[in-house]
């Protein structure tokens, strides 16, 4: 067991900062970019559980995301069902579908694999445009309901604030698990060198199997929230330019790690929003300069940040400090 | 480290280049200064800025920023200017709604204008309801969006319904008048967007009405890269009229794939929307003669002095986006006239109070006429085959225009402004 050190407390920190974010930010753009930023997190973590830590890089999770989505919005104005619920209902239904029709390509490695994710969201686009009972070409509205908090429709943004935090914390803490476990070694490895995995007694089949059932049952989670945050779903959602937006974050913030692709995340949503704010007097600069930050961080750190900070000579004075402090504020050592 | 240096040149290179060309094509008419300044009234406008449909927001806000120019060149109202910022949807619902809670929340709008895209428009018509900030839509055309009972929504643009009913009155009319026009039986071409399917779903109806057969609809996925097997199934259909409703990119390939398989509908009939954008003659020139399309505006029955004033600033003439949009924010300049002859404070709800008692006719209150080819705005209630319409501008109609040779919309219906006879059957070529 690990002793308490600075670092906790400095999580512990942050965390009450973001609890208390809502009683002093009461613009409600503001906390839209947080909400934004949030559910953006948590897809990229449920990206990462499939592209980070097992290597099988997908461009399919908007169309996960846009399953969820629409079980949610389904349940929700044709049974009542609660988007609680949904939220259960869409982890297993999305994991278990999606790991199942996805399972025949797992002998398929690299840009194969991905082209298959592409080619997967876009068989879902047209399902969905064409399914009148879904809506077709024209899409669901969630009505609002507000003041129940079973079908999760409010006005006021402060409820989708905290879902939200809460959705990214759990998220973190079952990569976290994922990674410690044997499940996260056994998919570094199929990542590493497939073969090798193979030859060490890893069953890659089982394996890619897992990590696809988790990762996108957990996007289609997001999704359900998504539904009920935004208040209307059509098939645009299952567009593949918004899997990139799961995408950037992780590359950004470094592929491979769990705090990467949060950080990823946290930087780009706000950075984008923010961006386009300032920048709204002509239209498309916002764009410009975000591709052009984007561009000289991949060039100058294809690892992405973590990447960059994991061997880098901050992080030594960072954890030196640290150590320092806790031997003066802990006694220890 | 020397390849990096030198790509880190070319990607300062090309930031420096599109901004020098985007600072060319998209500042915005007015001031830029940021953020709700004391003394001005401020419109908050979300379009596609980028994207794909970019050109399409750029063709609005165009026509919005005319209009803004105009009254601040006249002094305003009640010596305040008009102040427009835009928000860019990029064509995207979420964005779409961060845009319209930023305006509202931030800039502090006094009300809002858009969006281009139905699905779009609907998203941030719930947030404009939720914050009680008036908002108006100069074309987004799915007739749910006044469907949905909002007090503050407002739409000026003719919804599907009545998109397809003057299509078929002019089908019905031309038949009466032209013993020759044959149009008994009809089929839809459409996207199975939202849009393209409202239209198949009013074509069966208003055919039903009016006693025209009707034999299907062939839908296909918008940005198709091949339409051969459903043109011909349309033309294994073999319809007397083809009733059509693309973006700019579909229809250009369906032209091309008609004239690639030798299929000649005798009447082809569509929706303005992509059939009207300069990128479509352009494409396809004469190989569209004779194909029929209903707009929103028509160059040269009305409006012709401001619409060359639009061409000496902007290079292009009106469409029925740009005209729309236009009309819209002069319909929004007079209702703050109002308030203020009434003399009240201008303020969230007294612009709705405003637009929805606002009724203008044959001219504004600068003395510009209408230049849509209707002469009364006003937003009423009404409801029409099962489906409620709240706030909906029921005067609009629109103009049939024959497309002859290969660039002009020569408009055949109302027969009062028509300025030729139909070319019956068209000739695609």
């Amino acid at each position: 067991m690990k002793r308490l050190s600075i670092r906790h407390l400095l999580v512990a920190l942050l965390l009450l900062i973001l609890a208390i974010v809502p009683a002093f930010i009461n613009t409600v753009y503001i906390l839209g970019i947080f909400v934004t930023t949030f559910y953006v997190a948590c897809g990229t973590l449920a990206w990462s559980i499939l592209g980070g830590l097992t290597g099988q890089i997908s461009l399919g999770h908007a169309g996960f995301m846009g399953l969820g989505s629409y079980i949610a919005a389904l349940l929700l104005n044709h049974l009542g069902l609660s988007p609680w619920i949904s939220m259960i209902v869409a982890f297993f239904a999305v994991g278990l579908v999606t790991a199942i029709l996805l399972s025949p390509c797992f002998v398929l490695t690299g840009p194969y694999f991905t082209l298959v994710t592409i080619a997967f969201t876009e068989a879902f686009r047209n399902l969905f445009t064409n399914w009148e009972f879904a809506g077709s070409g024209q899409g669901l509205l969630v009505p609002i309901d507000d003041g129940n908090v079973m079908s999760m429709r409010w006005i006021s943004k402060v409820p989708y604030y905290y879902i939200a935090l809460i959705m990214v914390i759990l998220f973190y803490i079952i990569l976290k698990l994922i990674d410690r476990s044997k499940l996260g070694y056994a998919f570094k490895t199929i990542r590493e060198d497939e073969d090798t995995a193979h030859a060490v007694g890893i069953n890659t089949f089982k394996y890619k199997f897992i990590a696809t059932f988790l990762s996108s049952g957990l996007i289609a989670v997001v999704g359900v929230f998504y539904v009920t945050y935004i208040g209307y779903i059509n098939p645009d959602i299952f567009k593949n330019s918004n899997s990139l937006d799961y995408v950037m974050p992780a590359i950004i913030g470094g592929i491979g790690s769990i705090s990467g692709p949060l950080l990823g995340a946290c930087i780009l949503t706000p950075l984008s929003e923010w961006l386009s704010a300032a920048l709204s007097q002509v239209s498309g600069l916002n764009l410009v300069v975000y591709a052009a930050i984007v561009i000289v961080v991949i060039l100058f750190q294809p690892n992405g940040i973590m990447g960059w900070f994991t061997h880098s000579k901050l992080r030594k004075k960072i954890n030196n400090s640290f150590d320092k402090i806790d031997s003066k504020l802990f006694k220890r050592k | 480290m020397r390849k990096k240096v030198l790509s880190l040149l070319l990607v300062s290179c090309m930031t420096v280049g599109l901004l020098v060309g985007c600072g060319g094509s998209g500042g915005s008419g007015d001031s830029g200064g940021s953020g709700g300044s004391g003394d001005s009234i401020v419109i908050g406008a979300v379009y596609p800025m980028t994207g794909d449909l970019a050109d399409s927001g750029k063709t609005m806000q165009q026509g919005i920023d005319m209009a803004v120019e105009e009254i601040n060149e006249e002094g305003g109202i009640d010596g305040r200017q008009i102040e427009v910022i835009y928000g860019d949807s990029q064509g995207d619902s979420a964005k779409g709604m961060t845009e319209a809670e930023r305006l509202i929340t931030q800039e502090n709008v006094d009300m809002l204008i858009g969006c281009y895209q139905s699905g779009v428009t609907l998203t941030v018509a719930q947030i404009a309801e939720q914050y009680q900030v008036p908002m108006i839509t100069a074309n987004a055309t799915s007739d749910e969006l006044t469907g949905n009972g909002y007090e503050y929504f407002f739409r000026l643009a003719p919804t599907n319904m009545m998109f397809v009913r003057d299509m078929v009155q002019y089908l019905v009319d031309e038949k009466e008048n032209n013993p020759d026009f044959k149009a008994d039986s009809v089929a839809v071409f459409a996207d199975n967007s939202e849009v393209g399917q409202q239209t198949v779903d009013w074509t069966e109806y208003w055919a039903g009405e009016n006693g025209i057969e009707y034999l299907g609809a062939i839908t296909y996925t918008s940005g198709a890269a091949d339409l051969s097997s459903e043109v011909l199934e349309l033309k294994s259909m073999n319809p007397d009229v083809v009733v059509a409703d693309c973006y700019v990119s579909d229809a250009i390939l369906f032209t091309n794939t008609l004239q690639e398989q030798g299929y000649k509908p005798p009447v082809i009939i569509c929706k303005g929307n992509g059939f009207t954008e300069s990128a479509y003659l352009e494409s396809v020139g004469s190989h569209a003669n004779g194909i029929i399309v209903a707009t929103e505006f028509v160059v040269g029955t009305k409006g012709d002095e401001i619409n060359a004033k639009y061409n000496e600033k902007y290079g292009e003439d009106f469409n029925g986006h740009s005209a729309e949009a236009y009309t819209t924010t002069w319909v929004i300049i007079d209702a703050l006239k109002s308030i203020v002859d009434n003399g009240d404070e201008i303020s969230r709800e007294t612009i709705q109070q405003a637009l929805k008692d606002i009724e203008i006719s044959e001219s504004f209150s600068n003395g510009n006429e209408i230049i849509l080819p209707y002469d009364t705005i006003s937003f009423e209630e009404d409801e029409f085959n099962g489906m409620p319409y709240l706030n909906q501008n029921l005067n609009a109609t629109l103009t049939v225009t024959q497309i002859t040779d290969g660039s002009a919309y020569t408009p055949i219906w109302p027969y009062d402004i028509a300025q030729a006879e139909v070319v019956y059957p068209a000739t695609y070529e």
